[in-house]
């Protein structure tokens, strides 16, 4: 952590190299971050993009709090997935297919088919938005419980206790999906 | 309770080593009590990180990162843009100061109009500092501040607009620290005494005139009380929102009555502590700016009555801001993206807050 701290600050002092260094660590995860969430992938590139652009531009105002510097990134593209929402809203659009394919109640794999990621977007859209931002943290943004509790001002019990709810809803959702 | 909280514990210790590549049926070995609960939401876990785990497709990376190295490159030249924006302070304070005494009204009044992150700003920030300097008065500060306060709620509106969530955010800092510093000058004469002390503490402090200010040693930047210089403008995706939730509009916290306990952390002018030490808590003198001019000449026997006619005359201005400014934030409010909610819901619960102590304070 000490070393992160070091390195945004280089960053902040436009230190090209350690700019560089946080955008291609960062930028696999808020990429996925952002498809889990909207199940869309082309807009997804493009908000991953802006979010990078975004956060260089406000790096200077970033302030140290003990959060790992991806937490302040998950905000940033979290902001952006809300007017990306409220916009989209404003558009007469076609209304989600509700269809999940899954499997059948089999504990083992869900389905005989992958999921595709479009899929499972759409089934998280079911649960509650702390559930769906502990979902996103932890499986898409590869946030270890403590960072997920620290990006999210909740208590490491907490989030595990989210993160059961969460996969139990997201279990039943994909299940109430494959019925015939 | 506690055996929902094991579960939950067992459950994280599970996924952490099925995430880490050991088999789900190794991790059910180790707790078979729990093993028909815990199988199938693994499984789930499983699927949703897999089903999460895509790539980007290289060409895409490939452009992303072509952009950000194209960004990266124009950030230097955005660090040097401007003359002011790299000037020293107080290079800034003396070319408003000689803006305003020499060459009177063109840069000024350009400058007047110009809007957070334009390159005039920072000495429209100055212009007004420089006033505050030369107006000695208490209650011809207090006006000042409503004034410049008022600015900062066109600015609010303007960046909002704009949707300059950063701006927004340090505009209202501004016009925070303008109504606070107008709230400690307002307050009765005998508070004055008493709490300005307390009130005054860092951000409040209110200019210092020239006069009273440290002389500064031959060859050493003169101390003036200079506002803030603007930075480059950076437009900021508002970091502030909650991630648990779609960020509807969060109420601000409530309004502290007492006022003099929300220091804000950025400072609207700097001032050596000693110059406010040393500065007159009311020190009328010949100003040049017409109000100021105005209170000079009235005499000694008028003056009580004149103050008391100036304080109701700002009671009713800041009476009026209070009301227009409110009802224009509220309006750009319905505008701007739900991101910039929060910032601007926090601008107006600090002018609703600051406007009322300060009404209080003039009532007393």
């Amino acid at each position: 952590m000490q070393d992160e701290q070091s390195l945004v600050r280089r960053a902040q002092q436009r230190d090209q190299a350690a700019l560089t260094q946080l955008y291609e660590e960062n930028f696999d995860r808020i990429y996925r971050y952002i498809v889990l969430k909207i199940g869309d992938r082309t807009e997804a590139e493009d908000m991953t993009q802006q979010v990078f652009l975004n956060a260089l531009k406000s790096i200077s105002s970033y302030k140290w709090k003990g959060m790992p510097f991806s937490a302040w990134l998950f905000r940033i593209a979290h902001n952006q997935i809300v007017d990306y929402y409220r916009k989209k809203s404003r558009r007469a659009t076609v209304p989600l297919d509700e269809s999940i394919t899954a499997g059948d109640s089999d504990p083992r794999k869900l389905t005989e088919r992958k999921v595709e990621i479009e899929q499972m977007a759409q089934a998280t859209k079911k649960l509650t938005k702390a559930q769906q931002e502990v979902i996103s943290l932890r499986f898409a943004g590869d946030l270890s419980i403590a960072e997920a509790a620290r990006a999210m001002g909740k208590s490491e019990g907490a989030i595990k206790a989210l993160q059961h709810s969460a996969i139990a809803a997201l279990r039943k959702v994909m299940l109430v999906g494959t019925v015939p | 309770m506690k055996k929902a909280r094991e579960f939950d514990n067992i459950l994280d210790k599970c996924l952490e080593r099925v995430l880490q590549g050991e088999t789900i049926e190794q991790c059910l070995a180790d707790y078979p009590e729990y093993a028909a609960e815990l199988e199938p939401l693994l499984w789930t876990a499983l699927d949703t990180r897999e089903t999460a785990a895509i790539k980007p497709r290289p060409e895409f990376r490939e452009r992303a990162r072509y952009q950000f190295q194209a960004a990266l490159r124009d950030i230097e030249p955005k660090e040097h843009r401007g003359f002011f924006s790299w000037q020293p302070r107080w290079v800034t304070a003396v070319v408003a100061v000689f803006a305003i005494l020499v060459i009177g009204s063109g840069t000024v009044a350009a400058a007047s109009n110009s809007l957070p992150g334009e390159p005039l700003y920072s000495v429209k920030l100055a212009t007004e500092a420089v006033r505050l300097a030369f107006t000695p008065s208490d209650l011809g500060k207090a006006e000042l501040y409503a004034k410049f306060a008022d600015e900062r709620v066109d600015e609010i509106i303007a960046m909002a607009d704009k949707g300059e969530a950063e701006q927004v955010e340090r505009a209202t800092e501004r016009m925070n620290n303008q109504l606070v510093a107008m709230v400690n000058l307002v307050v009765s004469d005998e508070e004055a005494l008493g709490e300005r002390g307390i009130a005054m503490s860092e951000a409040e402090q209110p200019p210092v005139s020239p006069q009273e200010a440290p002389q500064p040693r031959e060859g050493e930047a003169p101390m003036l009380a200079v506002a803030e210089p603007e930075p480059s403008p950076e437009p900021e995706p508002s970091p502030v929102p909650e991630p648990t939730t779609v960020p509807a509009p969060v109420p601000a916290p409530a309004p502290e009555p007492a006022l003099v306990e929300k220091a804000p952390s950025v400072q609207v002018e700097e001032v050596p502590v000693e110059a406010v030490k040393q500065a007159p808590v009311v020190a009328p003198r010949v100003d040049i700016f017409s109000d100021n001019a105005q209170q000079a000449r009235v005499d000694e026997g008028d003056a009580e009555g004149a103050s008391a006619d100036r304080q109701e005359k700002l009671r009713q201005l800041l009476l009026r801001q209070a009301l227009e400014n409110q009802e224009a934030l509220r309006e750009i409010l319905e505008k701007v993206p739900e991101s910039m909610r929060a910032d601007l819901l926090k601008a107006i619960e600090q002018a609703i807050s600051a406007y009322d102590q300060a009404l209080k304070n003039l009532e007393k």
